[in-house]
């Protein structure tokens, strides 16, 4: 814990003509930050998740962990620092959810190595934080799509960084288990593990983030607290379609984001 | 989606453990003492009758330093005729499964065997050609060697000009060369004297370890034995990669890195096994599929088992190859026989190897 990433002036481009990518992003993030993108299908979020974790590598500007570009850190160490949840996982082959949580121990063991006692201790530990251990030993094809996603996330927990990047974290996922998923994403985020997450709901930003920033066209349009951005004129600006925001009272206690339609 | 799932869960029958865990034995070592008995077994089988005893006598007779039996005739062909080809048998089986269960694992997918960047191909080109131009046993299996490197070499070469996914990329390259390589082989059969060395490059191609000396076998067990280890050392590292090419490098792994030192492993010990016995199909298709069967996708445990089964497999198979008939079977052409059964048996049963 106790890291800080700053991402400076990124860019990153698909063709010359630069009209697809991103560029000029600026933001960094500390401790018990959560910060959440918003923004339509196609505006980069997912490939500026890919840049931060050097998946794909940035064409312009840096990316620092503790002030450390990770163009000169290998790739296990970033890995020590960075955790990734990709949008879609698909194994080739039905490991049981024990081995594939054990895989997030793959930084910290050299090549010839394989997981022994102590990292089977922290993959345990991993689910239960999750609270799958009852799953140990199922195959991972047994299991449902929303308990898939907690497997990936006790994976990225045995990998024990100190940042979670999660691209679109509740997608494919039912409304029940979004929200259950949520509800995990904010139990780490108040551990003080800082996290970046791609999302399609500003509701979502309100559930858990405490930073958010709307990306249009490969660009930040704004980035800062969720009350100040996620505003009535920001969320038609970048979707386009009207939308009203309000204070939910009661049990609720927070904002919601609800579309305007005229019947 | 939920059609998917459905499939899926419908395919998730219970793996085979009966089988391995017979009164707490556990799958590796009841393998081993398969294979034990196996050995001594396949030194009975022959034209000349030799008693299991009389075969443990003889091994005896050269492990331990202060024991004799020497009987002429039976030290000889347990030696000098048996043994070799048995040891053939073995470790051909066990490359071939292996580098297939190696290549399943780097490629994420189940339906991959070792040809897949043309090792096989390259190796039979080699053979004919060297058939064509001496036809010395010796010149067969080298170039028979180099040319399966060869083909591999190119098809890696390709697939690193290639943009894009690196593993797609490499499939492409290597069905490429493999056609062009069984092109070129053509070639070689169409100009070849059909009197002489037609057939011979065709016995060739069909696989047969009659023709196995235990020099040719000594050069091509030093790198097949180097490949093996690594493979089995690194062996842990399949499971991450099979995660997928993004997941892999998000867990920290050097996937380049990984993936050449797999690829050089498995070419350099199915080429070595590939020019000792000619082209023997169906091994490393079928073969991880039995070991995942037994033991689960974990390829912690999958790989020293496919090691074992793969060579009780291909001795099984050249025992049946040595007896069955008055004239030996090519074993390219059993193990295809006896091999595409037991798949069709394993497609239908599916599960645990099919994502």
């Amino acid at each position: 814990m106790g890291m800080k990433l700053t991402v400076r002036q990124a860019e990153f481009h698909y063709d010359a003509t630069g009209t697809s990518g991103f560029r000029d992003i600026n933001f960094s993030l500390q401790d018990g930050e959560v910060l959440t993108i918003l923004g339509p299908n196609g505006c980069g979020k997912t490939t500026l998740m890919k840049c931060i974790n050097r998946l794909t590598e940035l064409q312009g500007g840096n990316i620092l962990v503790d002030n450390q570009d990770i163009r000169i850190l290998p790739r296990n160490q970033i890995a020590k620092s960075i955790g990734y949840v990709p949008q879609m996982h698909q194994p080739a082959f039905p490991f049981s959810v024990l081995d594939t949580v054990l895989v997030g121990r793959a930084p910290h063991l050299g090549l010839l190595e394989s997981p022994g006692a102590k990292d089977m201790k922290i993959a345990e530990q991993s689910l239960e934080t999750m609270g799958i251990y009852h799953l140990k030993d199922k195959s991972y094809t047994q299991i449902s799509g929303g308990e898939r996603q907690m497997v990936i996330f006790a994976r990225v927990l045995a990998q024990q960084p100190s940042l979670l990047l999660l691209d679109e974290p509740t997608a494919h996922l039912d409304f029940g288990n979004q929200i259950r998923l949520l509800h995990e994403v904010k139990k780490l985020a108040d551990t003080g593990l800082p996290i970046i997450m791609t999302s399609h709901f500003p509701d979502h930003v309100f559930m858990v983030s405490n930073m958010v920033a709307i990306m249009k066209e490969g660009a930040f349009l704004e980035c800062g607290q969720p009350d100040d951005i996620i505003t009535e004129n920001n969320m038609q600006q970048v979707y386009g379609i009207p939308v009203s925001i309000h204070y939910v009272d009661g049990p609720v206690k927070r904002k919601i984001c609800i579309p305007v339609t005229d019947n | 989606m939920v059609n998917k799932e459905k499939h899926q869960a419908g395919t998730n029958k219970p793996p085979l453990k009966r089988i391995g865990r017979l009164h707490g034995v556990s799958t590796w070592t009841a393998l081993v003492i398969v294979l034990a008995v196996l050995f001594i077994f396949s030194f009975v089988l022959g034209r000349y009758p030799i008693s299991p005893g009389d075969v443990l006598k003889v091994l005896a007779s050269h492990i331990v330093p202060a024991y004799h039996f020497n009987t002429g005739i039976i030290n000889t062909i347990v030696i000098q005729i048996r043994l070799p080809r048995i040891l053939a048998a073995m470790v051909v089986g066990a490359s071939l499964a292996l580098s297939g269960v190696s290549f399943q694992g780097l490629f994420r997918n189940p339906l991959v065997s070792p040809d897949i960047l043309g090792v096989s191909s390259g190796a039979g080109f080699g053979a004919a050609l060297a058939i064509l131009l001496s036809g010395n046993q010796l010149a067969i299996q080298v170039s028979a060697f180099c040319f399966a490197l060869l083909a591999v070499g190119i098809s890696y070469g390709i697939s690193k000009m290639v943009k894009g996914n690196p593993t797609l990329s490499l499939i492409l390259a290597g069905m490429a060369i493999a056609s062009l390589f069984g092109a070129m082989l053509s070639l070689v059969k169409y100009v070849a004297d059909p009197v002489n060395q037609l057939p011979a490059i065709t016995y060739w191609l069909m696989g047969s370890l009659a023709s196995v000396g235990s020099k040719g076998l000594l050069y091509a067990a030093i790198p097949m034995l180097i490949g093996m280890i690594v493979l089995i050392l690194i062996r842990w590292r399949f499971n991450v990669l099979a995660m997928g090419e993004e997941e892999a490098k998000a867990l920290g792994v050097d996937t380049g890195r990984l993936r050449v030192i797999i690829v050089v492993c498995c070419t350099m010990i199915t080429a070595s096994a590939v020019c000792i016995s000619g082209t023997i199909g169906w091994v490393g298709l079928v073969i991880p599929h039995i070991g995942r069967a037994l033991v689960g996708p974990d390829h912690k445990r999958l790989l020293p088992v496919c090691l074992l089964i793969g060579a009780i497999f291909l001795l099984l198979i050249d025992d049946i190859a040595r007896v069955v008939a008055s004239v030996e079977i090519p074993i390219g052409i059993l193990t295809a026989i006896v091999g595409i059964p037991f798949f069709v048996f394993l497609l239908k049963r599916g599960g645990r190897g099919w994502a």
